[in-house]
């Protein structure tokens, strides 16, 4: 099992340093994945009920879905 | 609700769910021409198909690249501009969703691992078989949010709990086997393999333009026309049941691709305004040249449908909703003080239910959609689409016939419809999603309700803010590809 671990490890490892044109490719996820995550969901996507308990998320829906 | 906060909401969504758009089908139908030509490298034993995969992997590992965690975008929209939504659709997406993203996770990024770093590590029968899982993983992660989307279009399989105030799963099943869903799902899969076949078929034929790497090119263009042309009948076999599909559980989207002011039995095609074909709607609708299809008024006054069934008219509709939504607020008022009364207005609520969305729509002629956008992004879906079909044909003839080097027309046609594959793809979401407003879940919720109460200002602020990184992510996917190309395959 450890063997088979220690394969895929390598696998990997060299995979990753064996990369040519793949490495910007890889350069250019990370900058999204940072964007999207460290950015835009912590500054400017925070979910609209965030903080608010299960029943405080059904209090606000019903007060929209009963008072058109 | 703001009207400016609802549409900078849609558009918002619209946008990311566009962009997302681009990358998707090509992911789709790429993963599955690169599957064919790695096996013809593996049958046939030819280092010259090894080398062809090579270069259209590194294409396809370009574009998942740039479109990877666009989705993600659209689950944060979810929580932040369409917080009502969300909550009402929790477990019936999050089902779906939680198992894309265990698909996309493990069979993605462990097989899509093998495909890139494997070549001399693992056996050739085993890459070749890892490619073929990442083409089948790419697929069943559209199946699933095709799974979300198709109940968004047709709510099967739940049951709206008023106490929770949210729809709940009660047939894992009958979401999964929802037509609607199964025919959105083969029309994106298929439609992405003709994506697939004209961008290996245009970026191919700028070799030969260029006279470079002909026999690359030209091997390139016979495999991807020959999948181009499967997929693009399968295309119109799904197309052709989703229509069905619509004429049945959506009859305002398909009277408003039509521009169908008064339906009837044996009811004319529209091919452009003026332009008609007799009977052919009935018979794509119903499949009977006589078969009855509704048109807005009729769906506005009330009709008979080709089951027999009276389809209330939208007033009475939104009355219904009204009296749904009032046993609501007196079921839950009273829930606690007075049981008679809470147990009545549950039974109200029940009878009424179906109804619901129709009572937060502010007159009857709210169900209209845009007609002009969804009549001709259908034109423009069809047209383009037939288009795309004839030149795969012709360009597995003169391929065939050994005759595609030399053709000069041909091979800058085949470039000039790279963008014409997208806007093709494009304008059957805008058809799909636009055709259906105002709901975001079919008359069950309207997009005034589903949307967040935030402020507006905000929402442009995010949009304007995406809009730029979208349009920067794009240039540098393009100036990647367009390096990537320059330089081709070197395999001739």
């Amino acid at each position: 099992m450890m063997e088979l671990l220690r394969n895929i490890f390598r696998f990997y490892k060299e995979g990753f340093s064996g990369m040519t044109w793949g490495r910007s490719l890889w350069i250019l996820i990370m900058v999204k994945l940072v964007f999207l995550f460290l950015i835009m969901r912590l500054f400017f996507f925070r979910p609209a009920m965030e903080g608010l308990s299960e029943d405080e998320k059904v209090e606000v829906v019903v007060e929209r879905l009963t008072a058109p | 609700m703001d009207a400016s906060l609802i549409d900078w909401s849609r558009l918002q969504f619209a946008m990311t769910a566009a962009y997302h758009w681009i990358f998707v089908p090509l992911t789709l139908g790429l993963s599955l021409i690169v599957s064919v030509m790695e096996t013809l490298f593996v049958v046939y034993k030819d280092e010259f198909w090894k080398r062809v995969t090579k270069f259209w992997m590194k294409i396809f590992a370009i574009n998942f690249a740039v479109g990877i965690a666009t989705g993600i975008i659209l689950e944060f929209e979810f929580g932040t501009n369409w917080s009502n939504y969300s909550w009402f659709v929790g477990d019936i997406f999050g089902a779906p969703l939680a198992i894309e993203g265990i698909f996309a996770f493990f069979m993605e990024s462990t097989f899509f691992a093998v495909m890139f770093f494997g070549w001399d590590k693992v056996s050739s029968r085993f890459h070749l078989t890892s490619t073929w899982l990442t083409a089948v993983g790419t697929s069943l992660s559209a199946f699933w949010i095709l799974v979300a989307n198709g109940w968004m279009q047709h709510p099967v399989g739940t049951e709206f709990n008023p106490d929770t105030v949210r729809s709940e799963m009660i047939s894992f099943w009958a979401v999964v086997s929802n037509p609607v869903a199964l025919s959105k799902f083969s029309h994106a899969i298929f439609s992405g393999w003709m994506t697939g076949a004209i961008v290996v078929a245009g970026i191919s034929s700028w070799y030969l333009l260029r006279k470079r790497e002909v026999r690359f090119a030209s091997s390139s263009i016979l495999v991807a026309s020959i999948i181009g042309i499967i997929g693009g009948l399968a295309t119109m076999m799904s197309g052709d049941k989703s229509g069905v599909d619509i004429a049945k559980y959506q009859p305002m989207k398909l009277a408003a691709a039509e521009g169908l002011r008064d339906g009837g039995k044996a009811a004319s095609f529209s091919i452009v305004p003026g332009v008609e074909i007799p009977g052919m709607l009935s018979i794509l609708a119903t499949h009977d040249i006589d078969g009855y299809v509704p048109g807005i008024n009729d769906i506005l006054n009330g009709y008979t449908d080709n089951d027999g069934n009276v389809v209330p008219s939208v007033k009475e509709k939104i009355e219904r909703g009204h009296e749904a939504i009032a046993a609501l607020k007196r079921y839950r008022e009273t829930k606690e003080s007075s049981p008679d009364v809470s147990f009545k207005s549950l039974k109200s609520f029940q009878e009424n239910s179906q109804y619901m969305g129709y009572g937060y729509l502010s007159s009857p002629d709210a169900v209209i959609p845009s007609i002009p956008l969804v009549y001709w992004s259908f034109r423009a879906m069809v047209g383009l689409g037939s288009f795309l079909m004839l030149l795969l044909f012709i360009l597995s003839y003169f391929t065939w016939k050994k005759r595609l080097e030399n053709l000069k027309w041909l091979h800058w046609v085949t470039i000039l419809s790279i963008p014409l594959v997208y806007i093709c793809g494009q304008a059957g979401w805008i058809v799909a999603e636009v055709g259906r407003q105002p709901w975001t879940i079919q008359d069950l919720l309207p997009v005034n309700v589903a949307v967040s109460a935030l402020d507006s200002g905000a929402v442009q602020t995010t949009f304007f803010l995406f809009l730029s990184v979208f349009a920067l992510f794009l240039v540098i996917e393009l100036s990647i590809l367009i390096k990537a190309i320059k330089k081709g395959p070197q395999v001739d």
